[in-house]
């Protein structure tokens, strides 16, 4: 699984912190994220997702494969 | 210090209980010379530290959330069994070979157990980070 997450945060200047904070997680758990090891609950992907304006299909992208 | 957020609570109601704790270890030790009625300040003090730990980390650290959650269960799933496994181990070679173990000493072995391997998967999995391999392997 990868995402794009960290490439979207860079466009809306926000840190790994303010982002955990926005949807209510702790930093690791976007770092995790960020790396594609963690795979999130539909909610939270749903809040991630809406704090950089996008949406769960263009945030996270899976492999077929 | 004013509960501003939750973090603070977290950290009041840990700094209240190790506190409280250390107090009632100290006042059971003095009335009562065996030295395991004084490991409550140990405990305390460990309680004591970890609220000062969490008060210096930023919030977003301190929290428990969804991940923090899912590692709990399942480390406490995994700790679970182990301690099954143990507790059917010791009855069975009791049985079989007649080892003579008392049931406090089966007591402190499934608590042993099953606080450090709870506090080892906790660890593990949090390094480890992902929790479904199955969906990581696709």
């Amino acid at each position: 699984m990868n995402t794009r997450i960290k490439e979207l945060r860079a466009r809306y200047n926000l840190t790994q912190e303010e982002l955990a904070k926005k949807v209510g997680v702790r930093r690791e758990t976007i770092v995790f994220l960020e790396k594609g090891k963690y795979n999130p609950s539909l909610k939270l992907a749903h809040d991630v997702a809406k704090v950089l304006e996008t949406t769960i299909e263009e945030l996270f992208i899976f492999d077929d494969d | 210090m004013k509960i501003k957020n939750k973090k603070d609570a977290l950290v009041i109601g840990g700094l209240l209980a190790g506190t409280v704790t250390v107090l009632g270890g100290i006042i059971n030790c003095l009335h009562s010379y065996d030295f395991k009625h004084c490991s409550l300040i140990w405990v305390g003090l460990l309680i004591l530290g970890s609220a000062l730990y969490a008060m210096r980390r930023p919030e977003t650290e301190v929290l428990p959330d969804e991940r923090v959650t899912r590692i709990n269960e399942k480390a406490g799933y995994v700790a679970f069994w182990l301690v099954s496994i143990l507790i059917t181990l010791l009855f069975w070679s009791d049985r079989t070979w007649s080892i003579g173990i008392e049931l406090v000493d089966m007591y402190y072995a499934a608590m042993s157990v099953g606080i450090i391997s709870w506090s080892v998967l906790r660890w593990y999995y949090n390094k480890k980070g992902a929790l479904s391999d199955e969906i990581q392997k696709r």
